[in-house]
């Protein structure tokens, strides 16, 4: 395992623990009496630190995330859990999560709600209680389901290469993952044309080849170099959604 | 032992670099069969009676890996000799994979100069003889340089 890996798998573990903690702490600070006043300004005091954070020129998604997270737990938890308003930010909050990060630190932020809402359960209303745990677990299938259609839209739309080896982990493969895919993928089609090239002045070199060959040679190199300045135009383009480079239109110029 | 030109199949959707490497591996004095996609590689490479495999991952239709695990789940009807992925993506999933589903190694296209490519393919088919010359003495021989 690489050390990229190796940090990979640390980050997600804590990822997995740190989200599945988050509602067991503030079930905690509601259930404790010295504590209950405070989760009622807790909600106002989030909010505070998220306007103020967004403010900020330099955010970082994974706090940005967390500050989100802790925002709508404790004004879920100030407005009563399961009887809550506001109840319904929760699936969302388990589904973002299963986007952002991956479906297992979904899975164990809705299962510690799961484990919350059990525990809360009188057995007056055993329909109500099983019809909650159930809508509760159903959000686990519902952002696999999604995500992995997501990342299948986002393969179709942007040519994000899920090679078949791939395609069987596309359920638990990370945004990182499709990036680093999307940059193989530009790599490999850039590549291209450049070892037609390489192999061409290698021949032509070697002195090797008839009359003939390098009639034949010469044109594909040529075309094999417009298709390289091609691609990289089209990267850009891409890239930075720019317009700027049109067919006949080989300077760095912007249209206006 | 046969002293006839090693028998090669190419699978490359590449039309620019098909030709390059039809052309290099004839030079060299290989009998050369191609394949545009996966689907045409795995019906030829069914077929069987190469020395060799050059195969390409990135194809449409059928990808590399496609095309290993249709052999696997068919085997070719006269032996083949090593599959080779020959490629320009580096995908190290990808590549363990297609070593899992048997290629017998890898060769990354833009690293390769035409005299490193030959010399990779002799070094395949002089192993595969010695494995083959090893484990029976029946099994067809492979030319010597």
């Amino acid at each position: 395992m690489s050390k990229k890996q190796s940090s990979t798998r640390k980050q997600n573990i804590f990822l997995v623990i740190g989200y599945f903690l988050l509602p067991v702490f503030f079930a905690i600070l509601t259930a404790v009496k010295i504590f209950n006043k405070l989760s009622l300004i807790l909600p106002i005091i989030f909010l505070a630190i998220f306007c103020v954070y967004w403010l900020l020129p330099i955010k970082r998604p994974a706090l940005s995330v967390l500050l989100a997270t802790l925002l709508v737990i404790s004004l879920v938890s100030a407005t009563g859990w399961f009887f809550s308003p506001f109840f319904f930010a929760l699936y969302l909050t388990a589904i973002g999560l299963g986007f952002i990060y991956n479906p297992v630190v979904a899975i164990s932020f809705t299962l510690s709600l799961v484990m919350l809402f059990t525990f809360s359960m009188t057995g007056e209303r055993p329909t109500y209680d099983l019809l909650t745990l159930l809508s509760l677990l159903s959000v686990i299938p519902i952002t696999i389901a999604l995500r992995k259609s997501f990342l299948l839209v986002q393969q179709e739309k942007k040519g994000i290469l899920i090679l078949e080896g791939e395609k069987n982990q596309a359920g638990i493969t990370s945004l990182d993952n499709i990036l680093a895919n999307r940059i193989n993928n530009i790599g490999a089609t850039l590549r291209q044309p450049i070892t037609y090239v390489k192999q061409a002045v290698s021949l032509l070199v070697s002195g090797k080849l008839s009359k003939e060959e390098v009639d034949e040679i010469m044109p594909r190199m040529q075309k094999s170099t417009e298709e390289l300045f091609t691609l990289v135009k089209e990267f850009e383009r891409e890239t930075t959604n720019n317009k700027f480079f049109t067919k006949n239109n080989s300077s760095n110029t912007k249209k206006s | 032992m046969t002293t006839a030109a090693p028998h090669i199949l190419l699978v490359d959707d590449d039309e620019s670099l098909r030709q390059m490497y039809n052309l290099i591996l004839k030079k060299e004095g290989f009998t050369v069969d191609v394949a545009n996609d996966g689907v045409q590689g795995l019906g030829k490479a069914r077929t069987g009676g190469y020395d060799l495999v050059l195969l390409d991952l990135m194809m449409p239709n059928l990808d590399g890996i496609g095309m290993l695990k249709g052999l696997k789940e068919e085997g070719p009807k006269k032996p083949i000799g090593p599959i080779i992925i020959l490629s320009n993506a580096g995908y190290d999933t990808v590549a363990k994979e297609a070593e899992q589903l048997g290629a017998a190694g890898f060769l990354m296209k833009a690293d390769l100069l035409p005299q490193d490519l030959i010399r990779e393919i002799h070094a395949y088919l002089d192993r595969e003889n010695s494995e083959a010359k090893a484990k029976s003495p029946w099994k067809r021989g492979r030319p010597t340089r």
